[in-house]
Formats: structure tokens, C-alpha cells, sequence
């Protein structure tokens, strides 16, 4: 049974990857000659990238798990696509607007999606580890890109060092898992010592959650989404999430399929969920009580997400049933929406005041009559932030809410259910200040196209999903539930 | 037919949609909108809204009683795996009521606003929110589902929120906005973990989920008894926060901070109803959650004497009619907690017109008196203003319980219910709650012709020589609603009277299910018993009304004298019983201390306020973030980082 190495469809499901890598790579060379076609360059990649996922083969196993092309992955790999869609559309203004625009920007870009593309669609733990790094490295750079900006280059400086940190964390244990089972393969990991698989699949883990800034692995995340420039503080609130928890649904839907893979399931089940519990816990309460008192949008923004992540965790817990792919899945996207538009929004009023950036909360008092679109449009994405009907983000957590319940998590959905009250109090504070009396020194609005293209994208994502949580209607899409739900049937 | 139901519920979103665009154009224009053109929008909404359901009506009338149902498919919601939800419009009895109310007197609130809003800038935004309210309003009470009708829960909750923070440029405001909105949050937790159990333990038990209300009426057996009274539980908590009943009624004077038309409309005649509402919906639940009843009885019981405690000693006139409003909402909980829905869905019926009414009076008497809000500085203003008078004291005598006005009836047969009503799990609830609300009317008519006498009778105040009467577009609408209030009580004159009780057979069909469960009450008791609760309810009624006459029309110095004796019972009702305080020192004080003394110290200003003013010192490039990097505080996050590592290799391993 030993597949082939090679074929023509192994050579259409790598297509993909070599489109966005190869991209990238062309991308950062047209930096020598005409730096600002960047933009220009990245949009025509991923638009062929959209050509090569819809020609990609939906089953395809090869060289020891190091590709897995199944459906989870593609509609993972989609989902990042509009995750990097939407920060070409707020770097290009941005990037003009300081004078920093170039084509390394867009290629360092494209190559951490290739890195997340690759960490979708593998359970290779050497390859695993290639597309982490191939994702982090180039983001090191990009939270540095506002030189001038002393924050700037202290983010990137602690994502360096603790992204570093992680990453050995996780070498290590897949160093542990190696030396248990004789096998880099997760799907292939039959037996082997128990003590030294488990201690293995932790560390593995712990790289996971400091990539998706679960409290306590979260410290980082404030700091760095805070200095990093606005649309690369997008990109990790949604790009990063969305490729870790795919990453953490497959591995984890890998650990606990005990019937599925006996040998695989190194984790003690009464004995990791527990821990789960505590840090989906954790994060949402840390998030959202930290959230609460911020005076700094982007860093309310930055609780935010890890609020979310703790929501999202609800659905890695497996309780008395499996891990939750298609509520994770489903509440991604309606997070990837409603995230996205929101950072457009502060985009748009981040003009930068002697080298930083002011957005501090009662700097936006005013604004939504000055624009009243802007408002609106910040409005609906906080209320869906919030889990209020009838928005992207209230089915989002119906969805989670509802099979954690069913999963005999109750405890865990009343605290979350009280933590999204709570949340509504930071964002209303927002939507409040956005429809007071202007102030002397108002915010800066910048109007450009690339900020509104990605709020009208994302009201819409945001209001479609609400008001039609099921029907996307377009010709060959056929329904958003049943994609999610038939993404995750390839999961073990 | 069907097509006509969507049209219901869609006229007020276009009227929002037109005046709402119509708005942000005309703030980036910068120019001002007529009031002709936007008024006009917002009344034709609710009017179409009110004469297609006036349609509906009629039609009802001819069919036999059985048939009044009408549902229209609007589209398919979510249709996937176990979870199948259409959003689907339902007509029954009950909620055709219920839109009546809702397009009629919004509809009436929305005339009188054209008026009262002529002179505030910005009243293209405001009739737009208004008629969004509507939208949701209605989306409430015609879904089919729960979630539909959770959305509309939220949606009204939205725009309450947005409306009283109308104008935001006042802090107070858009305080009270907030507190309203997340205090509902509170209740909206307990109604969505209600709805997530019920869904979860039909999945569970009955195979396949349905929030469909039909369809977990049918199958509502196959529950377990604790699901089904810890449901009942779930959603009531959700009940508390919308109806303003005990503990979260908190917000509901707060929220007179909005426009005198938005306190009428929305946390009057509309909103506030809609906990009553959904219990009434859900009658076929809590007939079986006799537990759960008996809670709601209470609640309601201890509401309606609290409350009216309170607005016994308020001196803003919204206030009073505020506590007047949680009080009567309280009463309205005693009747579907006894099991009498029709009698519960009666007193929403006609609480709507008579204390509409008195919103609109009060907004009109403020109108007069220019912006003065304290009763203590006005007086002899019914010979200024004799039809707001006229009609303001019309709606005072039929919420104090004079017969034959609307409020004799239908608290008269919640008084009744209770009186004669069973308990299965708390024998003792009824009578209890009947000596509560019974205390409570006295304290009714006792607080309204307080307000009435220190607003209407009497001399001068000193707020009130320039007064005058206010101009039609606030008279009319008050004479439609003191018509209302006078009028609407004889669609349910009870047997005992000789009436038909029309209202209770009107709606029979969709309490039918619930005539066999805890108290139904009218079957047990006699009509002599009836006639005598009567006789008590207009001496009490005549008692309260003598008492205020005694102490605010007769001898005038007399409250005050009482004040001073008792300096502390006095201090604490008049300060509302320090709830508001109280809360504030266990619940909101100490989640801001953890949020700002201990998150926030600690992670974020020590790191990043302190290490960034030093970072600024340090020269630039790659040289000071290494030495950053040594400063400590990364190492401090690895540490973290590290800590939680060992801790979580500890537990698992």
C-alpha cells in the first residue's frame, strides 16, 4: 500500500503551495526593479492561488503525511486566502501613507501564507515545524516594518524572541514524539512509550497555543499586535488564528480519536481535558477582563482576540463527544469577517502623529457622524464581535455554544455566555465615543479605497452570515454549514 | 393573507431604511432634513402596519376560532445536520393582539413624536431608529421560533439602547443607554442558556432539534421534568431583565433619560411587555413547571408591591411613572405565574394604552412647563392644560383601578386569579401574591393621584405660570390613548359582571393546551367570591386615592412633617432602597478592580507603560532591542511562558 511519490495528482494538490511560494519569491524580486507594483503582484498570485485551489485534488496523502490534501485543508487554505485578502487591502494605504511602499512588504506577505497553507494541510511533524517557521520568520519582519516607530520594532523584537522560545518547545516535543513512536507521521504513530508520547504531544501543543495566544502562553500578544502596523496586526488576529486552530483541530482531533488510531491517542483524556478547560477558562476571562479596562482600540482589539480564542476553545474540548471541528471551523469565518473589518476601521484612523500612532478611544468621539458609513460599519462589526443577533458573530457562537452543551460542557457555556455579556461592555464603550460630540482635536480620517473595499467585504460577510447563516446562494458554493460540515468529515 | 404578514413586519424596516439613508446623506451634505418628509416616512409605516393587521383581524373574526392561524415561509434560516431553523411568521390570537398593540399605539407614539421632536436637530436618525424598533418589535412577536424571536429580543434591546442615548453628546445619557443594554445582557444570558437547553435536551431526548415554538410545544412531553422547569427558569431570568422585574429592573428608570415618546413607546406600552409576552408564548412550558411558576408569581408579586413603593416617594414625574411601569409589570408576571395567560396578555393590552397616555401627558405637561422635570415646582396646571388633564386623569383613575375604566378589569382578574389559584409545587404562592398585589393597588392609587394632585390640582407652582395648553399633534394622540384606557376594559368584562370575557376567548385557542395544568383559577372559585374581590378592589382604589388627597390636597405640610419623623424609613425608600448601590459595591466595583488594579497594573502598565517611556531613551536599531530583550521583561514572559509549561506537564502527565 505504498502510495505513489509522484503523479499528476500530487503535482496539481502541490500547486497551491509553488503558486504562493513561488509568488512570493517573484514578488520580493520585483522589489530590484519596480518596488511599487508590489501590490499589483501579490493580488495577481492569489488570484491564481484561488484558480490552483479550485483545481486541487480533495484526497491526496503523500510522503509520509509531509501533504495532506483533504477538504479540511482546503477550505482552510481558503479561508487564509481571504484572510490575506483582506490585509492587501489595508497595507496598500497604509504603506502609502507612510512612504514605505515596496514589494518586499507584499512578498514577506506571501511567504508566511505559504508557511500557513503547508500547516494546514500536513501531519508531518518535521513539516509542521518547516511551516511555522516559514510563517513567523517573515511576520518577525513585517511587525517591524514601521521603523521609525520605537513599538514597531519592540513588537517584532518580542515576537522574535518568544516565537524562538516556542518554536524549541515544540522542536522538543516532536523530538519526544519521535523517539516514542519511531515516526515524524501523526496519522502513523502506532504504540510506542506512553510517558514519553504524552510529554511529546504537550510540548507540541504548548507551540500551538502560544501561537494562538491562549492565557497563560498569551503575553506576547498585546504587546506585539499593539506596535506591529495595523493590517499586520489584522493578518495575526485572523491569518495566524485561523492556521493554528486548524492546526490544533487536526492534531487534536488526532490525540483524542482514541477508537480511530489506539496508539495515537497518547493524551490521557481525563487528564488533558481538564487543563483545556482551564485555559479555554483563562482565556476568554483574562481576555475580555483586560479588554475592559484598555483606552487603546487596537489594544482592545488585541484582548479581543484572545476573548475569542478562549470561545473557539470551547470547541476543542471533546467532553462526551468528539472535538468540534465544524463549530471552530463555522466561528472562524464569522470571525475572520467580523475581526477584519473592524481593524479596517482602525486602519482608516491611524494616522500616525510625530512617528505613532494615537487611538486612544475619545480621539474617535465624533466620527460616526463625520462618516457615517464608517460608524455604522464599526457598529455592526463590535455588536457581532459581541455575539448579538442577528450578526456573523451571534451564530458563530450559537453554533459553538450549542455543541459544547451537547457535549455535556455546560459549565464552560455559562462562563462564556456571562464573558460575551461582559464583552459587550468594552465594545459598546467604542461605539459610544464614535456617536459623542466631536472633539477639538478630532481623528484624522483617511478615506482611501483599500479600507472601504475591506469594510463593504466584510459588512457583507458579517450581515450575509447573519441574516443567512446557511445560504451563501452563489452558483457552486452551495451551503456554508454543510462546506464546514463536510470539511471536517476528513478529520479522524 | 400570508403575503399581508410579511408586509406587517416589513413597513416599519422600509420606512428605517429611507429615513436612515435619507440621514447619513443629509449629515454629509450637511444640510438638515424637513421634519415633513421624515415624519411622514415614520407614521406610514406603523399606520399601513396597523391597517393590514386591522385586515387580519377582521378576517380572524370570521373564521372559526380553531383556523385563526396564518404562517408564512419566509426563507430558510439554517438547514443543516440536526439543526434546522426557518424563519417563519406566525398569526395566532395572541400575537395579532399583541401587533395591534404594538403598530396601534407605536403608531399613535409616532405621530406625537412629530410633534415633540420639531425642534431637535437630528430627528431623521431618531424616527429611523424608531421605526427599526418597530421592525424587531414585530419580528418578536410573529416569529415562529425561538431564535427568531431572540433576535428580536436583542433587536428592540439595541434600539432601546440606541434611542435613550439619542442624544449622545450628554454622558449621563449615553450612560444610561449602556447600563439598560448590558443589564438586559444579564437577562439574555439566562434566556439563551434556556434556549440552548431546550434544544440540546430535545436533541437529546426527542431526537432532532427544533426551536420551532409549535413544534416543542408538541413534544414538549418528552422532557424530562427538571429540564423542563430549569428552562422555564432559564428564560424567566431572561423575562426579569426585559420586563424589569426583581433583580434587574434597575434600568428601567434609568432609561427615562431617552426622549418623553421612546420612555412611552418602548419602556412603556412595547418592550418591556415582551417578557410577559414570551412566558405566554411559552404558556404550554411553564403549565408544566409549576416550580417555575411559582417563582414568576413571586417575583412578580414582590416587583409590583416594591416598585410602587418606590414611586411613592419619587418627585420626577418620569420617575414615578417609571416605578409605576416595573410595579404593573409585576402584576402582569402574578397572572401568567397563576397560569392565567389571557389575563396577563389582558393587562399588557390595556396597561398599553393607560400608561402611554400618561407618558405622553407627562411629555406634554414637560413640554409646558419647559423641560422642568420635578413635581414639586408645578401645580394648578389643570385648568391650563385641560385636555392633557382631562385625559391624564382618565389614564391615573384607570391604572389606579376605577371601574369601569380598563385598569378595573384587567387587575381585577389577576387579582382574582391569584386569589383563587393553585400551586402545585408552592401551595401558598397564590394567596401570598395575592396579598402582595392587593397592598400593592393600595400604594397604586395612592402614588398616581399623588402625582396627579401635585402636577394638576392645587396652586401655582412655581414652574408652571407660563404653561399652556400643548398644540394638537400632542393632544390628539393623548385623547385616542385616554380613550384606549377608558374603553378597552369592556373586552373583558368577567361572567361574574355578566360580560362574555371576550379577550379570554379570543385568545382561548392558544392557551388551550394550558387549561389542564397548574392554576387555572375561574373554574374553582364562585362568582360571589368574584363580586366581593370587586368591592374590595374599588374600596381599595377609593382608599389610596383618599389618602393622597388627604396628605397632598388637604394638608400639604403633612408629608413632609411624616419625612421628618421618620428621617431613615423615609431616606431609604426615597433613594430606592440603595439598589442601584448596593449593586454597584458587589457586582460592578469589584470586575473593574480585577480588570484595572490587577490585569492592568500588573501586565500592562508596569510593562508596557513604564518599559516604552524608557525604550524612548534608548537609541534606535537593533542594538537597544537586544538590550530590550535583556531588560527583563521578555524574560519575564518566557518565564510565564516556562511556568505554565511546567504546571501544565505537572497536571496532565
Amino acid at each position: 500500500m505504498s502510495p505513489p511519490l509522484f503523479g499528476p495528482d500530487i503535482l496539481r494538490a502541490l500547486l497551491p503551495f509553488i503558486v504562493v511560494a513561488v509568488g512570493a519569491t517573484l514578488t520580493t524580486l520585483l522589489g530590484a526593479w519596480r518596488t511599487r507594483l508590489g501590490l499589483a503582484a501579490a493580488v495577481a498570485v492569489l488570484a491564481v492561488a484561488v484558480l490552483a485551489l479550485r483545481g486541487a485534488p480533495e484526497s491526496v496523502r503523500a510522503w509520509e503525511g509531509a501533504l495532506v490534501l483533504d477538504r479540511f485543508s482546503l477550505v482552510f487554505m481558503a479561508l487564509l486566502l481571504g484572510a490575506a485578502f483582506f490585509t492587501l487591502f489595508l497595507s496598500e494605504p497604509v504603506l502609502r501613507r507612510e512612504g514605505r511602499v515596496r514589494a518586499e512588504y507584499y512578498g514577506l506577505l506571501l511567504f508566511s501564507l505559504s508557511g500557513m497553507f503547508l500547516l494546514v494541510s500536513t501531519t508531518n511533524l518535521l513539516m509542521i515545524f518547516l511551516a511555522l517557521e516559514l510563517l513567523s520568520i517573515p511576520l518577525y519582519v513585517l511587525c517591524g516594518y514601521a521603523r521609525e516607530d520605537d513599538r514597531s520594532i519592540e513588537a517584532a523584537m518580542k515576537y522574535f524572541v518568544l516565537g524562538s522560545f516556542s518554536s524549541a518547545i515544540f522542536l522538543f516535543g516532536a523530538a519526544l514524539l519521535f523517539g516514542a513512536t519511531g515516526t515524524i507521521d501523526l496519522a502513523a504513530m502506532h504504540g510506542g512509550d506512553r510517558l514519553l508520547g504524552a510529554a511529546g504531544v504537550l510540548l507540541l501543543l504548548v507551540g500551538f497555543f502560544f501561537k494562538a495566544a491562549a492565557v497563560p502562553f498569551h503575553m506576547w500578544a498585546p504587546d506585539v499586535y499593539d506596535g506591529a502596523p495595523t493590517p499586520i496586526a489584522s493578518f495575526m488576529a485572523t491569518a495566524v488564528k485561523i492556521a493554528t486552530f486548524g492546526l490544533l483541530l487536526r492534531v487534536l482531533s488526532f490525540a483524542f480519536a482514541a477508537e480511530a488510531h489506539p496508539a495515537a491517542a497518547f493524551l490521557d483524556r481525563e487528564a488533558a481535558e481538564p487543563a483545556l478547560r482551564w485555559i479555554a477558562i483563562l482565556t476568554m476571562s483574562v481576555g475580555n477582563l483586560s479588554a475592559l479596562t484598555q483606552n487603546n482600540v487596537k489594544r482592545m482589539l488585541a484582548y479581543s482576540s484572545i476573548a475569542h480564542a478562549g470561545y473557539l476553545f470551547l470547541g476543542l474540548i471533546p467532553g462526551s463527544g468528539a472535538v468540534d471541528g465544524a463549530g471552530v471551523t463555522y466561528y472562524l469565518v464569522a470571525y475572520l469577517f467580523m475581526t477584519s473589518g473592524a481593524f479596517a476601521v482602525i486602519a482608516a484612523l491611524s494616522a500616525r502623529e510625530g512617528g505613532r500612532e494615537v487611538l486612544t478611544v475619545d480621539r474617535f468621539a465624533g466620527v460616526g457622524y463625520r462618516r457615517p458609513f464608517l460608524g455604522l460599519a464599526m457598529t455592526i462589526f463590535l455588536v457581532s464581535l459581541a455575539g448579538i443577533p442577528p450578526t456573523a458573530g451571534f451564530f458563530g457562537k450559537y453554533l459553538l455554544f450549542r455543541g459544547a452543551i451537547d457535549r455535556g460542557l455546560t459549565g464552560l457555556v455559562v462562563i462564556a455566555v456571562l464573558n460575551s455579556a461582559l464583552s459587550l461592555y468594552y465594545y459598546l464603550r467604542v461605539v459610544v465615543f464614535f456617536y459623542m460630540k466631536e472633539t477639538d482635536r478630532p481623528a484624522a480620517i483617511d478615506d482611501a479605497l483599500g479600507f472601504r473595499l475591506a469594510m463593504i467585504a466584510a459588512l457583507a460577510g458579517v450581515l450575509w452570515i447573519g441574516f443567512m447563516p446557511d445560504l451563501f446562494g452563489l452558483p457552486g458554493i452551495p451551503s456554508l454549514l454543510g462546506w464546514v460540515q463536510a470539511s471536517v468529515s476528513s478529520l479522524p | 393573507m400570508e403575503g399581508a404578514l410579511l408586509w406587517i413586519l416589513i413597513l416599519p424596516l422600509i420606512g428605517f431604511a429611507v429615513n436612515g439613508l435619507a440621514a447619513a446623506a443629509a449629515a454629509r451634505l450637511r444640510r438638515e432634513l424637513p421634519l415633513r418628509f421624515t415624519a411622514f416616512v415614520a407614521c406610514a409605516g406603523p399606520t399601513l402596519s396597523f391597517l393590514l393587521a386591522l385586515d387580519l383581524f377582521r378576517r380572524f373574526l370570521g373564521e372559526e376560532p380553531e383556523n385563526r392561524l396564518v404562517v408564512q415561509e419566509v426563507f430558510r434560516w439554517i438547514e443543516s445536520g440536526g439543526l434546522s431553523v426557518h424563519l417563519r411568521l406566525l398569526a395566532d390570537p395572541l400575537s395579532l393582539v399583541m401587533v395591534l398593540v404594538v403598530a396601534g399605539v407605536g403608531g399613535v407614539i409616532h405621530f406625537y413624536s412629530a410633534g415633540y421632536m420639531a425642534h431637535d436637530r437630528g430627528h431623521g436618525r431618531y424616527f429611523a431608529y424608531l421605526n427599526l424598533f418597530l421592525f424587531f418589535m414585530l419580528l418578536l412577536v410573529l416569529g415562529d421560533s425561538l431564535l427568531t424571536l431572540f433576535v428580536g429580543w436583542e433587536g428592540v434591546g439595541l434600539c432601546s439602547y440606541l434611542l435613550i442615548g439619542f442624544w449622545f453628546e450628554d454622558t449621563e445619557k449615553a450612560r444610561a443607554g449602556k447600563k439598560a443594554f448590558i443589564v438586559n445582557r444579564i437577562g439574555d444570558f439566562g434566556f439563551l442558556l434556556g434556549i440552548l437547553l431546550l434544544a440540546s435536551s430535545l436533541a437529546r431526548f426527542g431526537g432532532g432539534a427544533t426551536l420551532a415554538i409549535g413544534e416543542i410545544a408538541a413534544r414538549v412531553h418528552e422532557l424530562p421534568r427538571g429540564v423542563i422547569e430549569g428552562a422555564a427558569l432559564l428564560l424567566f431570568i431572561g423575562a426579569t431583565g426585559k420586563s424589569a422585574q426583581i433583580p434587574l429592573y434597575i434600568w428601567l428608570p434609568d432609561a427615562m433619560a431617552g426622549p418623553t415618546p421612546v420612555s412611552a413607546l418602548i419602556h412603556a406600552a412595547t418592550m418591556v411587555t415582551a417578557g410577559v409576552y414570551m412566558i405566554a408564548r411559552m404558556s404550554f412550558l411553564y403549565e408544566l413547571a409549576p416550580a417555575a411558576s411559582a417563582v414568576v408569581l413571586l417575583v412578580g408579586a414582590a416587583t409590583a408591591l416594591f416598585a410602587a413603593t418606590i414611586a411613592a416617594l419619587q418627585t420626577d414625574i418620569k420617575k414615578v411613572l417609571a416605578y409605576s411601569t416595573v410595579s404593573q409589570l409585576g402584576y402582569m408576571m402574578i397572572g401568567v405565574g397563576a397560569g392565567a395567560f389571557a389575563a396577563g396578555i389582558f393587562h399588557v393590552f390595556t396597561h398599553a394604552f393607560f400608561k402611554a397616555c400618561l407618558f405622553l401627558g407627562a411629555g406634554s405637561v414637560i413640554h409646558a412647563v419647559s423641560g422642568e422635570q420635578d413635581i414639586r415646582k408645578m401645580g394648578g396646571l389643570f385648568r391650563k392644560m385641560p385636555r392633557t388633564g382631562w385625559t391624564f386623569l382618565i389614564a391615573t383613575a384607570a391604572i389606579a383601578g376605577f371601574p369601569p375604566l380598563s385598569g378595573f378589569f384587567s387587575k381585577d382578574e389577576i387579582l382574582f386569579v391569584a386569589f383563587s389559584g393553585t400551586n402545585a409545587a408552592l401551595s401558598w404562592a397564590p394567596k401570598a401574591a395575592w396579598i402582595l398585589g392587593t397592598l400593592a393597588a393600595v400604594l397604586t392609587a395612592f402614588y398616581m393621584f399623588r402625582l396627579f394632585f401635585l402636577v394638576f390640582a392645587g396652586g401655582e407652582g412655581e414652574k408652571t405660570r407660563e404653561a399652556h395648553e400643548s398644540p394638537p399633534l400632542f393632544t390628539v394622540p393623548l385623547v385616542i390613548l385616554a380613550a384606549g384606557a377608558a374603553l378597552a376594559g369592556f373586552l373583558g368584562v368577567p361572567a361574574a359582571l355578566g360580560g362574555g370575557n371576550r379577550f379570554e376567548h379570543w385568545l382561548a385557542p392558544v392557551f388551550e393546551g394550558a387549561h389542564h395544568g397548574a392554576g387555572h383559577a375561574s373554574a374553582h372559585a364562585s362568582h360571589a367570591t368574584e363580586l366581593v374581590l370587586m368591592a374590595l378592589a374599588v374600596a381599595i382604589a377609593v382608599l389610596g386615592t383618599w389618602a393622597a388627597h388627604a396628605l397632598y390636597v388637604r394638608n400639604r405640610e403633612l408629608p413632609m412633617r411624616l419625612a421628618e419623623r421618620f428621617p431613615a424609613a423615609y431616606r431609604t425608600v426615597r433613594d430606592k432602597f440603595y439598589v442601584d448601590e448596593i449593586y454597584y459595591v458587589l457586582v460592578v466595583h469589584p470586575i473593574h478592580v480585577l480588570s484595572r488594579r490587577v490585569l492592568f497594573r500588573i501586565v500592562d502598565v508596569r510593562i508596557v507603560d513604564g518599559l516604552v517611556n524608557l525604550v524612548g531613551h534608548l537609541s534606535r536599531g537593533f542594538s537597544y532591542a537586544l538590550r530590550f530583550a535583556q531588560s527583563g521583561h521578555v524574560q519575564t514572559y518566557a518565564f510565564v511562558l516556562l511556568a505554565a509549561l511546567a504546571m501544565l506537564l505537572w497536571k496532565v502527565l
